[in-house]
């Protein structure tokens, strides 16, 4: 572990970040002198309109893309200081990532889909097999192990996303616009199902949105504008079950099996 | 293997077939490539091994026995007298050389004249037991008219179709030999033609007379000696170990008797086989660079249609190395797989359609002679348990020059970049 | 057709993934190198074959009387028993504007001896003044001079002089039947050692001034048995024999004239398996191009299906997109012409003006009754190059018709809304 100067027991740190871009000769600063400190168990949306930075502040703190000026801290380790290859294990062990488009590799069934990372960590089966289930039970996808993403609805192919990040226990999950591709009624489900697993599991979520439905699940919300921090509010979250969505929220019929 | 690996083969295997036409048009031109090495390495293996044995059993067999000197100079004055052969027919029966003879023939070779009434040709006399050459030479076998020598034959001589015509002689006419005997002086023998053959080697259907190797000792006053002996082995892969034992059991005797193969005896021959050789090789080198293109190019493709999923595979903890490894291992099994089934499919056309022999005969108007051997137009494959390690090896080279591209690639794919929008 | 958009078309669509139109141009491309640079050194091959099969000694065409083959009987001389007027009959053959040089000959059989020995030999008089423009083997003299027109000198193979221990200046004794039935016999000095490489002559060929062997066996000067000529190309000398046949047999002598491609008809058998060897040669690498290119086009085909769709929801007809991808093909192809012109060209030129020394692969060899010296000096292969061409559109046309194909059948609403 790094020094925890600056980390302390925060999930995420960052410190002045900013990430320039150079396109076709112009220069694009994509994030500007970011601080920003997120404790353990936080759900926390990031929001703002196209262009403003969310991606990029998520990439930042996924290790996917170096700042150019200023330091990351995950779960109190630097990351500027890191080799590709510390930052690959970096967030093998500590990082989730749940995408817009889903993002499964079509080759691998739902099963095999959601234990990826405990197999490159070597995790041995019988234990991927029993967390797999445990949660693909909880999230009520249970009997979809064996069957490959392009027979699985969109929602439950994010779900199985979701899964997969969450699955090897991370300390923090990082999600872009994880209900831009569903319904809203398999939107509200996937928030549900995210919020319960905060809650009962202590994982960090973040998110980059502009859903309001998203929005206003969080619990902490932070604008960003033309890649700066405009508001930084925490929030009582409003909605279905007030983020406490119970092994019920299963069984609503936008998070059934059966969806298309 | 790892987990890790496991997956990663996992991964690999599954692109590979989903992927469907791409890997069955890729492999079916890996196929056809190593399908035609395996075919043509047997074919030529086959071909090869035939002409060498024709070559050797016309000339001086796989390996064969001389006084040192005798290859150079060719005269009576390096021959191996009666305790050499004695030797040499101990050194034969040796343990350790014996089971990987198949036959040898003694002679006594000279240069000389045949002459008769109308010309006088410049010939290779060659004095042979007639019932050991009869098992030993291909030329019994091409006679035309008349009949091979016996063992009771005196003055008789078997004798090429062509020195015939220009002797103006025919089957029971007599020639004259003229030759340096060992004490220095000029002998003649008068001969009669028992027999007649057709080689289709023209400067030894022009050039090369038999006679009886008891009739030579006489006329040239060499008794109990002979020039070399010849030796035939199973096949060409057996001639290096042959050729050292037989030197270590009659090491002895090495200021006497030398042991030499049919690639220093027969350096043309040899030269035609490498010859031969090099150009299959080049055409194989070229038509699997092709096929490696191909695949490159297939790959490749792969890798850069699936950006985005190497993205999320790196996000989700991958390392750069990890996706090197998965592209490599792609290609590589798909080169292994298509190359294993081209080694099979070769193997199996050439048992199936070649094993009674592939008929070239089509292609030849005249017979075809090619350092001093006449091609038979009908080759028979041989298979051999070395083709197989080289065509693996090149299936082996092949998977890894065009995954490693390809592979390097995948390495260089930018995550945060491979993550935006589709 | 020409000023179809098509064209223009098909070079921006190769452009849009250079990587992808760089490797199967460069899979094409290799391909008709290959093919070319083989057919080069079969080409060369065969020019060495018959080059030296023919250059070494026999000469590509050869005067002699109608009863002197097979048998090569002392006797047989041109003209018979009376001989002919041999400076009007070289002079003859020479008259053909196809032949270079002429040259007469005799031919006798005999014992060569030295001091350590006795050969057997071939022995043949020639004009040591005519002879070099007719053959090449007086350029192979590496020791010693040419023997002097009339002396009783000659020169012997490399191999002949170390069997009898022969130095420039040594005497040696010939022996030899003669034309009168005795045997002729006569001290003569070696002049000079050659060295062609072909174990046969070097062994056991012996040449002398022609009216040196004609004293030695009994042969008047009119009375030769050979006039060997020269014609530039091997390949022109079928036709000058055809020519020459009526003029030289008129002239009352039974003169037969003959082109190498009958006393060697060997050659001319490997120079057509060789031709065929080339066709396999052509179609086996296309083959495996075929699959390489179709495979290309099968992607870059199926990246554009949206495009496709599109045109021809626009109302553009299955046919216009069959040709445009087809043109690709073409523009594909031509681009490979000129890179596999490019690299191809260089390689022909250096092995033809520099061939290299192959030697540390084989040592001299014989092919088909001609020597293969380990120097292959590549030979244009003109019309293996335009076969090659013709294969390389072929290939290019015949992988992309399925790609077309399905270009063409592509449904066009599924594929612009199912994304």
């Amino acid at each position: 572990m790094h020094g925890v100067q600056g980390g302390d027991r925060a999930a995420v740190r960052t410190e002045d970040v900013w990430k320039v871009f150079e396109h076709e000769g112009i220069e694009v600063e994509a994030v500007r002198g970011v601080d920003l400190k997120i404790d353990p168990g936080e759900f926390v949306v990031l929001a703002g309109p196209s262009g403003s930075g969310k991606t990029t502040l998520l990439n930042l703190i996924g290790g996917l893309t170096r700042p150019t000026r200023g330091q990351v801290w995950v779960a109190g380790r630097e990351l500027t200081a890191m080799s590709e290859k510390e930052l690959a294990r970096l967030r093998l062990e500590q990082v989730g990532f749940v995408f817009q488009a889903y993002n499964l590799l079509p080759v691998l069934t739902a099963l095999e889909n959601a234990e990826f990372s405990m197999l490159l960590r070597g995790l041995d089966e019988e234990e991927r097999r029993r967390r797999v289930e445990k949660l693909f039970a909880r999230m009520g996808i249970a009997g979809l192990e064996t069957r490959r993403p392009g027979k699985l609805s969109g929602g439950q192919q994010q779900r199985v996303a979701i899964a997969r990040a969450v699955v090897g226990e991370p300390a923090l999950v990082l999600a872009d616009e994880p209900t831009a591709n569903v319904d809203s009624v398999t939107s509200e489900g996937l928030i549900d199902l995210m919020a319960e697993l905060n809650r009962e599991l202590g994982i960090t979520f973040v998110f980059a949105t502009h859903d309001t439905r998203l929005m206003r699940r969080a619990r902490r919300l932070i604008k960003l504008v033309d890649g700066a921090v405009a508001a930084d509010e925490a929030r009582e979250p409003v909605g279905p079950g007030n983020g406490m969505g119970g092994p019920e929220a299963a069984a609503e019929p936008g998070a059934s099996p059966g969806e298309e | 293997m790892s987990d890790r690996l496991r997956l990663l083969l996992r991964l690999a295997v599954r692109n590979i077939r989903t992927q469907t036409r791409r890997s069955i048009l890729t492999g079916l031109a890996m196929v056809v490539g190593l399908g035609l090495l395996v075919m043509s390495r047997s074919m030529a293996e086959g071909g090869h091994e035939d002409w060498i044995e024709k070559g050797v059993r016309m000339g001086s067999g796989h390996v064969t026995l001389q006084a040192p000197g005798f290859a150079a100079r060719r005269t009576l004055d390096y021959r191996l007298a009666r305790d050499d052969l004695e030797a040499v027919r101990m050194a034969l029966g040796d343990s350790s050389v014996a089971p990987a003879v198949h036959g040898y023939a003694v002679r006594l070779e000279l240069a000389g004249l045949a002459s008769s009434a109308n010309a006088a040709v410049p010939v290779a006399i060659v004095a042979v037991e007639p019932e050991r050459e009869r098992r030993f030479s291909e030329l019994p076998a091409k006679l035309v008219e008349g009949r091979y020598l016996v063992a009771e034959d005196g003055l008789h001589a078997f004798v090429g179709q062509q020195l015939l015509e220009r002797l103006d002689l025919d089957v029971g006419s007599r020639l004259v030999l003229t030759a340096q005997d060992a004490e220095g002086e000029i002998a003649a023998q008068l001969v009669r033609v028992a027999g007649v053959f057709r080689s289709g080697v023209p400067e030894t259907d022009q050039g090369v007379v038999h006679i009886p190797l008891s009739t030579a000792r006489g006329w040239l006053r060499v008794e109990g000696s002979a020039t070399s002996v010849a030796i035939l082995l199973a096949n060409s892969r057996a001639v290096g170990p042959a050729t050292r034992r037989l030197e270590r059991v009659l090491a002895d005797r090495a200021d006497r008797v030398a042991v030499l193969d049919w690639k220093e005896a027969m350096p043309a021959l040899h030269a035609a086989v490498r010859l031969d050789d090099f150009a299959d090789w080049v055409f194989h080198a070229i038509t699997l660079a092709i096929v490696a293109l191909a695949i490159v190019n297939t790959i490749l493709m792969s890798v850069l249609h699936r950006t985005r999923e190497f993205g999320v595979t790196r996000a989700l903890g991958m390392s750069r190395a990890d996706t090197g490894t998965q592209v490599m291992l792609e290609g590589l099994v798909l080169t292994s797989v298509s190359g294993l089934i081209g080694i099979g499919v070769g193997l199996g056309l050439t048992w199936l359609l070649f094993r009674n022999g592939l008929d070239f005969t089509f292609l030849f108007e005249q017979e075809l002679e090619m350092a001093g051997v006449v091609f038979d137009p009908v080759i028979y494959p041989r298979f051999h348990v070395s083709q197989i390690l080289w065509s693996l090896g090149f299936v082996f080279v092949i998977g890894v020059l065009s995954s490693l591209y390809p592979a390097y690639r995948a390495t260089r794919i930018e995550v945060a970049e491979a993550m935006k929008f589709e | 057709m020409f000023r179809s958009p098509w064209w223009r078309i098909g070079w921006r669509n190769l452009g849009r993934n250079r990587r992808r139109t760089l490797f199967t141009t460069g899979g094409l491309a290799l391909g008709f190198c290959a093919v070319v640079v083989m057919g080069g050194l079969n080409r060369g091959l065969i020019a060495e074959m018959i080059g030296n099969g023919t250059g070494i000694l026999d000469g590509q065409l050869q005067v002699h009387d109608s009863e002197y083959l097979p048998e090569r009987s002392l006797y047989e001389t041109i003209g018979g028993r009376e001989g002919t007027d041999v400076e009007r009959l070289v002079a003859a053959v020479a008259a053909d504007p196809f032949v270079s040089a002429s040259t007469p000959r005799v031919f006798a059989g005999g014992l060569v001896s030295s001091g350590d020995g006795t050969v057997a030999a071939a022995l043949i008089g020639i004009d040591p003044a005519r002879e070099p423009a007719v053959s090449t083997i007086l350029s192979t003299l590496d020791e010693g001079r040419l023997p002097l027109p009339g002396a009783n000198e000659l020169i012997v193979g490399r191999e002949m002089a170390r069997q009898l221990s022969f130095a420039a200046g040594d005497e040696a004794v010939l022996v030899a039947p003669a034309a009168d039935g005795s045997m002729g016999n006569d001290l003569f000095t070696v002049a000079g050692v050659f060295d062609t490489g072909l174990a046969e002559l070097d062994r056991g060929l012996a040449l002398l001034p022609i009216g040196a062997l004609q004293r030695l066996i009994a042969l008047p000067e009119s009375r030769i048995h050979e006039i060997a000529a020269r014609v530039e190309d091997p390949w022109h000398a079928p036709e000058v024999a055809a020519r020459l046949a009526g003029p030289i047999a008129g002239s009352e002598t039974e003169a037969e004239v003959s082109a190498w491609t009958t006393f060697r008809p060997e050659m001319v058998s490997y120079a057509t398996m060789a031709e065929g060897v080339e066709w396999m040669l052509l179609v086996i690498v296309f083959v495996i191009a075929i699959f390489g290119v179709a495979n290309t086009m099968l992607m870059a085909t199926f990246e554009r299906r949206h495009e496709f769709a599109l045109l021809l929801a626009l109302g553009t007809t299955p046919g216009v997109i069959v040709r445009s991808v087809l043109a690709e093909a073409v523009v594909l192809s031509t681009v490979s012409l000129v890179a596999g012109a490019v690299i191809t060209a260089p390689i022909l030129v250096w092995w033809h003006l520099a061939p290299p020394d192959m030697s540390w692969l084989y040592g001299g060899t014989t092919l088909a009754g001609g020597l293969m010296r380990p120097i292959l000096r590549v030979e244009y292969p003109w019309l293996m190059i335009v076969e090659a061409a013709v294969a390389l559109f072929l290939t290019a046309v015949l992988a992309a018709l399925y790609p077309a194909w399905r270009s063409a059948r592509v449904p066009p609403a599924d594929t612009l809304t199912g994304r």
